[in-house]
């Protein structure tokens, strides 16, 4: 130990301690520097138009005449609370968000452990088939299904013709089914996502664990709860976290679909803010609800962020 | 060695900042005026680009459509024109948003160009534009567009198929409704774009004025829950309830869709989409079709839109884009687009000339429109007033709501807005 200790000392690091003090210097300067594009990029990006949001969600004015807008300082928020059908939208994007991700992760572990257990080449043409929703943008989504859902033309109208029930599916036009109906087209859109990350994470689970189940007389369902749910536990999270927040700011699809309607009953949080900002010209308010839509998804989906990192840092080697 | 990477990528990034304005770029390196306008695409879009092209030959000016979905153009132009981009040199803007757009000093008025006749061609006549399009173009005595393209809803009907039905062609109120309720009874009814959206306040606002109602009185107060506004509504909710499957959700071009594959015998729709409907091509029940103004109760009303050449304030060729703004409105252009695609034209002589009614056959029925037509509010927080309407109009098409309670809660709700 000694004798270890003397040849250090004997070293030339430790006869010469400042160049190394300096090499360490120049190592952190250049990290710094390294870090400096994407740290503006990302300032640039995100902090500098959120704090902008935040400060603008603090004044009563119209797009191009920002100069001329009154402060009211809270006054948005507090018109958000005492606002009936902006409660009644967040009602909305909630069951929305909540019905379409649970639908859309049954369907796709349901769909990709099926699928895991057909012929490679099969499941892989399958796989293929099944994602190419995902490809189509949300807009054109929500068009086709449009068209879909029309009782004169639609095909969804043409098929439950067929067995009697047309006359009972109130569709996109009665308030009572439009949320289904667009429900119906996020799952058809989304759940090839899940599909796919659901199928990533079979990949990683030790086919011996199956095995040794099988022995001990394991059936589907067991083998299912036992070790594939809780082995997936990580990836439906991280599928949970991205599904989620996507579907708590739902935009695009029903836009496209019924544009809010009819009688409000599809009325997200994200079309009622562009309905105040762009059409009624009343960009605080709009912007006042994009912030409590973050914060809403801040509230819901940070703990489980927060769990995902613990987890992630306990693992680490 | 090490620098060259870097620079490298400085250099591609910025040829892509360059390249990105390129055609910009050139025009101008070149000594070319190049004018960008703003307006919605489709159809009416691509038939204007192509008229462009003899613009651009005879006066040498380059000009770039950035035609967009309508949707989404009012909110292009707003941040276009509000942040200063100087990205337009010429909009095209519906009446509704001019007060607006003049409050928020987007626009240049155009009363000194007009005065140069040598500007404007000797094609363009301004005493032949429709007085009360001008009249509507003009704001706090300032002329800011120059008008083309009324629009107006419309009633059609299937002819040949209302004949089979023993239907005859309706007018009123009642005759719609009567004739609606048959049609309704038989599998269909009447195609009626209720989907919750400007649409539906068009077309009731309409039907109301023909009762006499309005959403003001005559001191220019809010003043919704009238017996004629109430009886209007009511007539919206019958009307709704023998309208066909799938009206709720339906808009104008819905509409003309269910009658040109021959699905509806009675629609409601707007005048700038007729014109597919005559379109053997296109439609299935060309030449069989019958027009009429929109229902009316008392005498006929329309409810008018318009669609204005603006010249932006921000823009860097003023002159030359009132140049252009001259020429897109000058009687012989508007004739052509008239031919081509039914545009209603704001000119008196196109109008009226007899070529065109022979090959339009729902001009008569425009005319009858026009004749007391009305804009919807152009105030300050009429969009909060259309919104408001928009929803309560769906309520009562789709929700089946009480009339009177709905317009007792919009009055209740814009109470503030509307003092």
């Amino acid at each position: 130990m000694s004798a270890k200790a003397g040849t250090l000392r004997g070293s030339t690091l430790f006869k010469h301690p400042e160049r190394v003090r300096s090499r360490g210097d120049r190592h952190q300067l250049l990290a710094v520097a390294l870090i400096i594009p994407a740290a503006t990029v990302l300032v640039a990006v995100m902090i500098v138009p959120l704090g902008y949001a935040l400060l603008m969600s603090l004044f009563d004015y119209r797009v191009g005449a920002e100069s001329k807008g009154s402060f009211v300082f809270l006054a948005n928020y507090l018109r958000f609370v005492e606002d009936p059908l902006a409660l009644s939208s967040l009602g909305l994007t909630l069951l929305f968000t909540f019905c379409a991700v649970s639908c859309e992760i049954v369907l796709g572990i349901g769909m990709a452990v099926l699928l895991a257990t057909l012929p490679v080449s099969i499941a892989r043409l399958l796989r293929g088939v099944y994602c190419m929703p995902l490809l189509i943008s949300p807009i054109i989504v929500g068009l086709l299904w449009r068209y879909m859902y029309d009782p004169t033309f639609g095909l969804v109208y043409y098929f439950l013709g067929l067995t009697g029930l047309a006359n009972l599916f109130g569709g996109l036009q009665e308030p009572a089914s439009a949320l289904f109906c667009v429900m119906v087209a996020d799952i058809w859109e989304t759940t090839p996502f899940v599909l796919l990350c659901v199928t990533a994470g079979l990949a990683g689970i030790p086919a011996d664990l199956y095995e040794a189940a099988r022995i001990d007389g394991a059936g589907a369902l067991g083998r299912l709860f036992r070790i594939t749910l809780p082995l997936l536990r990580s990836v439906l999270a991280v599928v949970l976290v991205i599904r989620g927040t996507d579907a708590f700011r739902v935009f695009d699809i029903i836009y496209a679909l019924t544009g809010g309607g009819p009688a409000n009953s599809t009325l997200s949080l994200s079309i009622y803010a562009f309905k105040k900002g762009f059409e009624e010209n009343q960009m605080g308010y709009a912007m006042a609800i994009a912030i409590i839509t973050m914060a809403l998804l801040v509230l819901i989906f940070g703990p489980l962020l927060k769990a995902l990192y613990s987890r992630s840092q306990g693992n680490a080697p | 060695m090490r620098l060259t990477r870097p620079l490298l990528s400085v250099l591609v990034a910025m040829g892509a900042v360059w390249l990105g304005d390129g055609r910009q770029c050139q025009a101008e390196s070149s000594g070319q005026v190049e004018l960008v306008i703003s307006r919605w695409a489709g159809p009416h879009a691509d038939d204007q680009a192509e008229l462009l092209k003899e613009f651009e030959k005879s006066t040498g000016i380059k000009v770039r459509m950035d035609a967009i979905d309508y949707g989404q153009l009012r909110q292009k132009q707003i941040l276009n024109m509000g942040g200063k981009t100087r990205a337009y040199d010429l909009v095209w803007a519906q009446e509704v948003w001019l007060p607006e757009y003049v409050a928020a000093g987007y626009l240049r008025p155009l009363d000194e160009y007009v005065k140069d006749e040598a500007l404007g061609g000797k094609d363009f006549d301004f005493g032949d534009f429709q007085p009360s399009l001008i009249k509507i173009a003009t704001v706090e005595g300032k002329l800011y567009g120059l008008p083309t393209f009324v629009q107006t809803p419309l009633m059609v009907y299937n002819q040949e198929m209302l004949g089979k039905a023993g239907v005859p062609a309706p007018k009123t109120w009642e005759e719609t409704l009567s004739a609606a309720k048959k049609l309704h009874d038989k599998g269909t009814g009447i195609a009626l774009p209720a989907k919750q959206g400007l649409a539906a306040v068009d077309i009731w606002i309409a039907l109301d004025r023909s009762n006499k109602g309005d959403y003001f009185d005559p001191a220019g107060k809010l003043k919704l829950v009238t017996p004629e506004n109430i009886e209007t509504a009511k007539f919206w909710k019958d009307l709704s309830n023998v309208s066909m499957r799938g009206s709720t959700n339906w808009h104008f071009d819905d509409v003309n869709k269910a009658i040109e594959f021959g699905q509806a015998d009675l629609g409601i729709t707007i005048s700038g989409l007729v014109g597919a409907l005559e379109d053997p091509k296109e439609s299935k029940v060309a030449g069989k079709l019958g027009y009429a103004a929109l229902p009316y109760k008392n005498r006929p009303f329309g409810t008018l839109s318009v669609w204005n050449w603006c010249v932006t304030a921000d823009g860097k060729h003023p002159r030359e884009a009132y140049q252009l703004a001259a020429w897109l409105t000058s009687k012989a252009t508007e004739r052509k687009l008239s031919q081509k695609n039914g545009q209603i034209s704001a000119r008196q002589s196109v109008l009226k000339d007899p070529e065109l009614i022979a090959k339009s056959p729902w001009l008569p029925a425009v005319s009858e429109a026009l004749t007391n037509a009305g804009t919807q509010p152009r105030t300050k927080n009429a969009p909060k007033l259309m919104d408001a309407m928009e929803s309560a109009l769906s309520r009562i098409a789709a929700g089946n709501a009480d009339p009177q309670k709905e317009l007792e809660t919009v009055q209740a709700q814009l109470a503030a807005d509307f003092p």
